[in-house]
């Protein structure tokens, strides 16, 4: 094979797809018309594309349809589903407010958390005895993080369903 | 893109089956009947670019099935206003290009009957398809295969038009070198 044959093929590709300047497309095809051998490697090119448009595939599986069906349920979720924790967060929302009752409970809240805080700084300064946790207060760290959790389960679900919802 | 869209719609007419655009609409309104029409018609083309891809059937199942889930999860994104075909086959290329294969090639275990049967049963281009380097394979695949515009094919895979065009052009005179030494 001649070096130039080399050359030639090395530029069939950009050829057929018409990436190359006129003046080399007319080398090209001087040397085209003068080799056989490369005439043959234009013609196994040229008709590669749509070969390889065409080209064989085996038949999908049965169970295909089935199978990405049952995945897809799995990801659907029922207004039930997706509206049943804003009842809970309601819910809870207002116990909290009830048991906080306002700007009075408000203050009276962090009032305690800052004693109590005080009370921990100084146990741990070896000044004081620890005090015992106040069961309002466990009840107002259980239902906050009561309501932490359901919210953070639902907008799981609303993130899946994603812009579908608008 | 209008002509493209009257003749979806003419071909639907004809065939008598609803257009993918339809189904996509309705798929997108939550349909599941509608979206099962789409996994019926696309489950060859995307299961034949799949398994093309990794050569494996079970991994071309999955792949399939992802193409599938995906397109499902973002029917959202999809503008009615467009046609549906160009958008899918970009996600189809997306999901492909960025699928991993959950075991090394060599851990591959074929059964035997398949592995055989596809190797003596294969057109030299398929053989020669087969042995292409997946980075050479894939933007074959989607370009001609799937008939996936130049654009598409490096937006899928993170190329530039030009790394696109340099892969093909590399891809097909490979497999031009090989199919003319197979006719010799």
């Amino acid at each position: 094979m001649a070096a130039n044959c080399v050359w030639v093929r090395e530029q069939l590709e950009p050829l057929i797809d018409g990436d190359l300047a006129p003046a080399r497309v007319d080398e090209l095809r001087g040397h085209l018309a003068a080799c056989e051998a490369c005439r043959e490697h234009y013609a196994e090119a040229s008709s590669l594309p749509t070969r390889l448009a065409v080209v064989r595939t085996p038949e999908p599986p049965l169970n295909l349809v089935r199978d990405v069906l049952r995945r897809v349920r799995g990801d659907r979720v029922g207004p039930m589903r997706l509206w049943g924790p804003l009842g809970l967060e309601l819910v809870l929302f207002l116990i909290t407010l009830w048991y906080v009752s306002g700007f009075g409970g408000l203050y009276l809240l962090v009032q305690r958390t800052a004693a109590d805080a005080g009370a921990v700084l100084g146990w741990d300064l070896g000044q004081a005895n620890l005090p015992p946790p106040a069961a309002g207060d466990l009840f107002l760290l259980l239902l906050c993080g009561l309501l932490v959790a359901t919210t953070l389960y639902h907008l799981t679900l609303l993130a899946r369903l994603g812009l579908r919802l608008s | 893109m209008s002509a493209e869209r009257a003749l979806t719609a003419l071909r639907a007419q004809v065939t008598g089956e609803p257009a993918a655009d339809a189904l996509a609409q309705a798929a997108q309104g939550g349909d599941l009947s509608a979206f099962e029409g789409l996994v019926r018609r696309y489950q060859r083309r995307v299961y034949g670019l799949a398994y093309r891809h990794l050569q494996d059937p079970d991994e071309a199942q999955d792949l399939a099935q992802e193409v599938f889930v995906r397109l499902y999860r973002n029917l959202g994104k999809y503008d009615p206003e467009r046609p549906f075909e160009p958008w899918f086959w970009r996600l189809a290329a997306n999901v492909a290009a960025s699928y991993r294969r959950r075991r090394p090639a060599a851990a591959v275990e074929l059964p035997a009957t398949t592995a055989a049967d596809a190797r003596e049963d294969t057109l030299p281009l398929e053989r020669a398809l087969a042995d292409l380097s997946d980075d050479l394979r894939l933007p074959v695949l989607l370009h001609y295969y799937l008939d996936l515009p130049l654009d598409g094919v490096a937006a899928s895979m993170g190329l530039s038009l030009s790394g696109v065009k340099s892969r093909l052009h590399r891809a097909r005179a490979i497999l031009r070198r090989v199919l003319v030494d197979e006719d010799a």
